[in-house]
């Protein structure tokens, strides 16, 4: 996550306050000097890789207990040690994470435009998970578990910590997380932070719980922290720390356009298909020991980054703060980049006004001179003392600093100096799924997506308000078989020259109806209707018989488009669905929401025996013998 | 030249009629019958233009009728030669080695395109099991078409070679027999999950790369036939004589730039 080299000592927010201004301004000064060469950069084949984020858990099967091992950082240490040592062109990478419990792992060298490749994926993922297993302990186990289900209750580390939000001279103040489970990257010590006093309160994150029948009514948790009892909701699961967001695992997906104007358009056309995927690979319903009413990380990632301030979030008068901000810095994208989809860009943005001159003035285009200088509306929130003035002919740090602390759907990354790497957009909404089959599956159907897009010029834009809405449709508990997706109709951009046919593109001054529109079913988006709307799948199929596969390469994608399309239809459930009901089920459950240790201990037991193929969960999938 | 004459009276006087599909990429979404969608109202469409024929070109040089509406060419829009993979299927009704080369060199002086990166040959199925989707030969029955072929190749018209639909033992008997090996096999995958176990093997060892298709056995069967092109009179009807389906990809980046068919058919007389 981010950038993690650095050098000397990190900054406290009130330091880093001081030269806010400083970064930001070279950051763009950076951004353009590496903008005036991309320019003429030739065309870029098809590159992508995935990124998968692991948890180490640790079992004591005596005391039927599950707990989150701190050592992902120790191990990392160890994975990296060939990496660091210069060798090059190694199967895999590895990168430390947020929280100690965690890493991440990408393939070595990224996946090259040849159809064949798409074979390997999910054999490179086993590997990984293969080098990290042998480095654990006994009873520990590797899993890609998109969130945690005791995190942040008592003695959920091992190491165990005590949380104590009373000693100051922590970094992490939760009443929940201990210090310890903070990566020891200064990077992310530096973001627990810098989030927390720049927002001059903790984080507050509420979850609304699933009121199952003896769910107290109104729940309400009572705390020894007057903050905390200030903050925490009714009917909501209370969180209070940037860990709780930030330390859930993901899975990631970056893609290499052929040149900016593509990757802008590759950005918009994944925009509108953010929401469907995450209802889609839903995998979060538990929270702190409660089942709650949403299926994934979204929200709380979102509120768990919060670094507004009590004025910018319009709670209190501008004295201090410039102005009010509508959203915190993770979340949905707020604007198209292609010219094609401007139109649609009817969210209302904040932005930083002398970035955004300074970038015209320069020769880059209103639509990515708006969406930078969106993104420059936020303060750095990490600084290191020797990091501070740079070459910016050189180094895109300052640039760096500030894009990756913007966390959206989406994230449209420049061609870093320096290296032969393209103009690229990361896939972010995806949840980890438990098992490498499934993890492959997600990276596959993605980026088969992109190329069917471009084959066919397919257009999925709608006004970005509506995709705003479907990001929060997305959330909810069990979307993907209840909700009902803003999705547009005619995605075929045609080339008759019947004026009257549907399938034209809608033109700049016509504005977009219901005709063009409507709200749709996952199953229908992905599977088809007839009549309404071709299907993802179908699209796909059709792309697949005009390229030249081989019978591997076919089989697989058939096997993961089978499981994409099953779990569309809702013949298999997603893990989050499959969770709930593992917990509703268990013989201990008491019908009040709660998830004690020993239902998480038999879950999680559950959950290695699946990925490990122990145990056939059909409800999940089911593969090929 | 003929200009201004009924081109319906064109067709019924042609002895031979070559029909293309246009750039079908976008047209085929909403479909699944791909070849009867492909030629749906084109011959309607060109009747009905009233512009001039242009003159016949090498395509047709046997006198046949060349039907087309695309007005300009998509091709090598400033790209590379190199950047793009041209793969062509090859239907045909007889082992005609002459039709071959008709076929093979339509596609590329339509495109002024050079050559045919690869080119897959797909047999009529034999008469001894007409249903069964592996193709059983024996290269002697073949020989002419595969040494056109490989005359084609040497001549630069053509890179790569493959076969469709061939069992273990007409592959293997193909390799045996011709210097020139197929690289590719190309096989049904609704018919078989799975390629049986010793074409696998014996495909993998002579590095022969399986690749899989979705086309019935009866490529154009007599409805889809009469739908592209009714027969004029009683007397008369129309026989194909061969199918190419050709898919323009851009390498590395796995984009299909075009997609289309030629569908040549010769009029015969009933007696």
């Amino acid at each position: 996550m981010g950038i993690l080299e650095y050098d000397g000592e990190s900054l406290n927010w009130n330091e880093i306050k001081l030269y806010a201004k400083y970064v930001k301004k070279h950051g763009i000064v950076q951004f353009l000097n590496n903008y005036q060469r991309l320019l003429e950069r030739p065309v870029d084949i098809l590159k992508w890789g995935d990124e998968v984020e692991y948890m180490v858990i640790r079992f004591d099967h005596k005391n039927r207990k599950v707990q989150l091992s701190l050592r992902g950082d120790a191990i990392c240490n160890i994975l990296q040690e060939k990496e660091n040592s210069g060798i090059v062109n190694l199967p895999s990478s590895w990168r430390h994470e947020y929280a100690s419990h965690m890493l991440e792992g990408t393939p070595g060298v990224p996946y090259q435009g040849d159809m064949a490749q798409f074979k390997y994926v999910e054999s490179n993922m086993e590997m990984r998970r293969k080098e990290i297993q042998e480095l654990l302990q006994p009873n520990e186990q590797i899993m890609t578990l998109t969130a945690f289900p005791r995190l942040g209750c008592f003695n959920y580390t091992n190491p165990s910590y005590k949380a104590d939000s009373a000693k100051s001279n922590q970094i992490c103040q939760s009443l929940f997380i201990p210090n310890e489970a903070i990566g020891s990257h200064p990077r992310f010590l530096c973001l627990e932070r810098s989030i927390r006093e720049r927002r001059g309160e903790r984080v507050s994150i509420n979850i609304p719980i699933f009121k199952d029948t003896s769910t107290p009514s109104p729940f309400i948790e009572k705390f020894n922290d007057p903050e905390a009892n200030q903050a925490a909701k009714p009917d909501h699961i209370y969180m209070d720390s940037t860990s709780f967001g930030f330390g859930n695992c993901c899975l990631q997906i970056t893609i290499q356009g052929s040149n900016m104007d593509e990757t802008k358009l590759l950005y918009d056309q994944l925009a509108p298909v953010c929401p469907i995927v995450m209802a889609l690979s839903a995998a979060a319903p538990i929270w702190r020991g409660y089942l709650a009413d949403v299926d994934v990380r979204w929200p709380v990632i979102e509120q768990g980054v919060d670094d507004r301030t009590r004025e910018e979030r319009g709670l209190e008068p501008l004295v201090n703060n410039e102005r009010v901000i509508r959203r915190p810095r993770f979340g949905s994208i707020n604007s198209y980049l292609h010219k094609e989809s401007r139109k649609f860009n009817d969210v209302a943005i904040e932005i930083d006004l002398e970035t955004k001159y300074t970038l015209l003035d320069a020769g880059v285009d209103q639509l990515l001179a708006q969406h930078i200088a969106h993104l420059w509306m936020r303060d750095p929130l990490t600084l290191f003392t020797n990091n501070i003035e740079v070459d910016d002919k050189k180094v895109t740090d300052h640039f760096e600093n500030i894009q990756t602390t913007n966390w959206h759907s989406l994230r449209f990354k420049p061609p870093p100096p320096g290296s032969d790497i393209g103009w690229r957009v990361e896939f972010r909404v995806c949840e980890v799924q438990l098992t490498d089959f499934e993890n492959a599956a997600f990276s596959v159907f993605v980026v088969l997506l992109t190329r069917v897009i471009l084959t066919y010029n397919l257009d999925f834009c709608i006004p970005l308000s509506y995709v705003h809405t479907n990001m929060t449709k997305a959330q909810k508990n069990n979307a993907i078989n209840l909700e009902k997706f803003y999705f547009r109709s005619n995605i075929v951009s045609c080339c008759c020259r019947n004026s009257d046919c549907k399938n034209h593109i809608i033109s700049d001054d016509e504005s977009l109806t219901e005709e063009h529109f409507q709200k749709m079913s996952i199953n229908t988006i992905i599977n088809g209707k007839k009549d309404v709307f071709p299907g993802f799948i179908l699209l796909i199929q059709k792309y697949l018989g005009s390229v030249d596969v081989d019978i591997d390469t076919r089989l697989k994608i058939n096997e993961y488009l089978d499981f994409i399309s099953n779990r569309a239809s809702g013949d298999y459930m997603t893990a989050a669905q499959w969770m709930r009901h593992f917990v509703t089920s268990h013989p201990e459950y008491k019908q009040d929401s709660v998830v004690s240790d020993s239902i998480a201990y038999d879950l999680l037991v559950r959950c290695d025996q699946i990925q490990k193929s122990k145990v056939k969960c059909y409800q999940l999938f089911k593969t090929a013998a | 030249m003929q200009s201004f004459t009924n081109k319906e009276q064109v067709i019924a006087d042609a002895g031979s009629v070559t029909i293309h599909s246009g750039n079908i990429l976008h047209k085929i979404l909403r479909t699944s019958q791909e070849i009867c969608q492909s030629f749906c109202g084109t011959v309607k469409q060109w009747t009905a233009d009233k512009s001039e024929i242009p003159s016949i070109t090498t395509q047709c040089s046997h006198g046949g009728v060349f039907i087309n509406n695309e007005k300009d060419t998509e091709w090598s829009k400033e790209r590379n030669r190199d950047d793009i993979k041209l793969t062509v299927k090859l239907f045909l009704w007889k082992n005609d080695a002459e039709i071959v080369k008709e076929a093979v060199l339509t596609v590329i002086d339509y495109y002024q395109c050079e050559k045919i990166d690869l080119l897959l040959l797909s047999l009529p199925p034999t008469s001894n099991c007409p249903h069964n989707t592996f193709r059983s030969v024996k290269y002697q029955d073949i020989r002419e078409v595969w040494i056109q072929l490989c005359n084609l190749a040497a001549d630069g018209f053509i890179t790569e070679l493959g076969v469709c639909d061939m069992d273990e033992p007409s592959l293997k008997d193909i390799c045996e027999s011709s210097d020139v090996k197929p690289v590719a096999n190309q096989i049904n995958l609704q018919e078989c999950c799975h390629p049986p176990k010793n074409l696998s093997a014996y495909a993998s060892e002579h590095h022969i790369k399986l690749l899989t298709h979705n086309d019935p056995n009866d490529v154009l069967p007599e409805d889809t036939l009469q739908f592209v092109l009714p027969a004029s009179d009683k007397n008369r009807s129309w026989k194909p004589c061969y199918l190419t389906r050709y898919s323009a990809v851009i390498r590395l980046r796995e984009i299909v730039m075009l997609k289309g068919y030629f569908l040549c058919m010769k009029a015969t007389k009933e007696s």
